[in-house]
């Protein structure tokens, strides 16, 4: 450009000029939409903050990866999860040949449960009256079929959850909104 | 909506039901929030509570008849729902069993109650 413009000094100046003026404007507007940028990447998102309680024979973490809520609810919400009271005993559900047959030998459920140390409590906000707790430390077969009326006799419990909820309240708090699982 | 704040009462033979109320308590103690979001919700017979009469924004989200929550029926829901006053809460019905419905169309519903409170 330089060569092409050497015979005209009017020219050269005049290009000069243009091409020291557009660098001008170019970094102006560069630096305005960084910073405005920066403005809108600066202000804190809101989010509503929401205490979540899980539901019967689960907990916390449990809740956490079942809901997938705070996947599908991004930017919207911050979910805090916590664990209910009272800790239930650790039951399940035998497999089709045990049911069958009696045999030793056969594929049993005892061998895919996880250990008793290690394993999670099944936990509940609500429970039955004459509900042990995890007093047996072994997992054991229900006692009776499950039966979806269970919830009715889940009577007792409350008693220790105001002085919990006050202290998650308060160590936690302030939250929005409280959502709660069956 | 005013300022809430839930409550304890204590009932008979130390059971507890928890309120959602603007009316003074007896047993007050320090919660406080905009909203609730009850799922798969049902109410135990421990209190007397009028219908109509908790006042506090609510979102209740249950599956829908006949009988998509083996667990917790509709009709048993749908009663929890109306402790609530009209105008306040809000019902979404789903087809998804006993969870909370992690799919279109019910997620954008839940969306549209909490963008009420952002």
């Amino acid at each position: 450009m330089l060569v092409l413009c050497a015979n005209s000094e009017h020219l050269s100046l005049f290009l000069s000029c243009y091409i020291v003026t557009f660098c001008f404007l170019l970094r102006e507007l560069w630096s305005e939409c960084n910073s405005s940028s920066n403005k809108a990447g600066a202000r804190p998102p809101i989010k509503l903050r929401i205490l979540c309680m899980h539901g019967f024979r689960q907990n916390a973490p449990g809740f956490r990866r079942t809901a997938s809520l705070a996947k599908k609810l991004k930017g919207i919400v911050e979910l805090i999860f916590v664990d209910a009271l009272h800790e239930l005993p650790l039951i399940y559900l035998p497999v089709f040949s045990e049911l069958e047959c009696s045999d030793e030998s056969s594929l049993s459920s005892q061998q895919f449960l996880p250990s008793t140390e290690t394993c999670r409590g099944k936990l509940a906000r609500l429970i039955a009256p004459d509900c042990k707790g995890r007093s047996v430390t072994d997992w054991k077969k229900p006692d009776s079929p499950f039966d979806p009326l269970r919830y009715q006799q889940q009577t007792v419990g409350f008693n220790v959850s105001p002085s919990y909820l006050k202290t998650v309240f308060s160590q936690d708090g302030p939250f929005d909104g409280i959502l709660g699982f069956s | 909506m005013g300022h809430l704040t839930g409550y304890w009462d204590f009932h008979e033979e130390q059971r507890w039901l928890l309120y959602f109320v603007h009316r003074k308590g007896r047993l007050k103690v320090d919660i406080d929030f905009r909203f609730a979001i009850l799922c798969a919700g049902f109410a135990l017979p421990l209190a007397e509570i009028n219908r109509r009469s908790i006042n506090c924004p609510s979102l209740h989200i249950f599956g829908s008849v006949p009988g998509k929550d083996r667990q917790i029926e509709n009709k048993t829901s749908r009663e929890l729902a109306s402790l609530f006053e009209d105008g306040c809460s809000v019902i979404i019905e789903h087809d998804c069993g006993h969870i909370i419905p992690p799919r279109s169309p019910y997620i954008d519903e839940i969306k549209g109650f909490l963008q009420r409170f952002l």
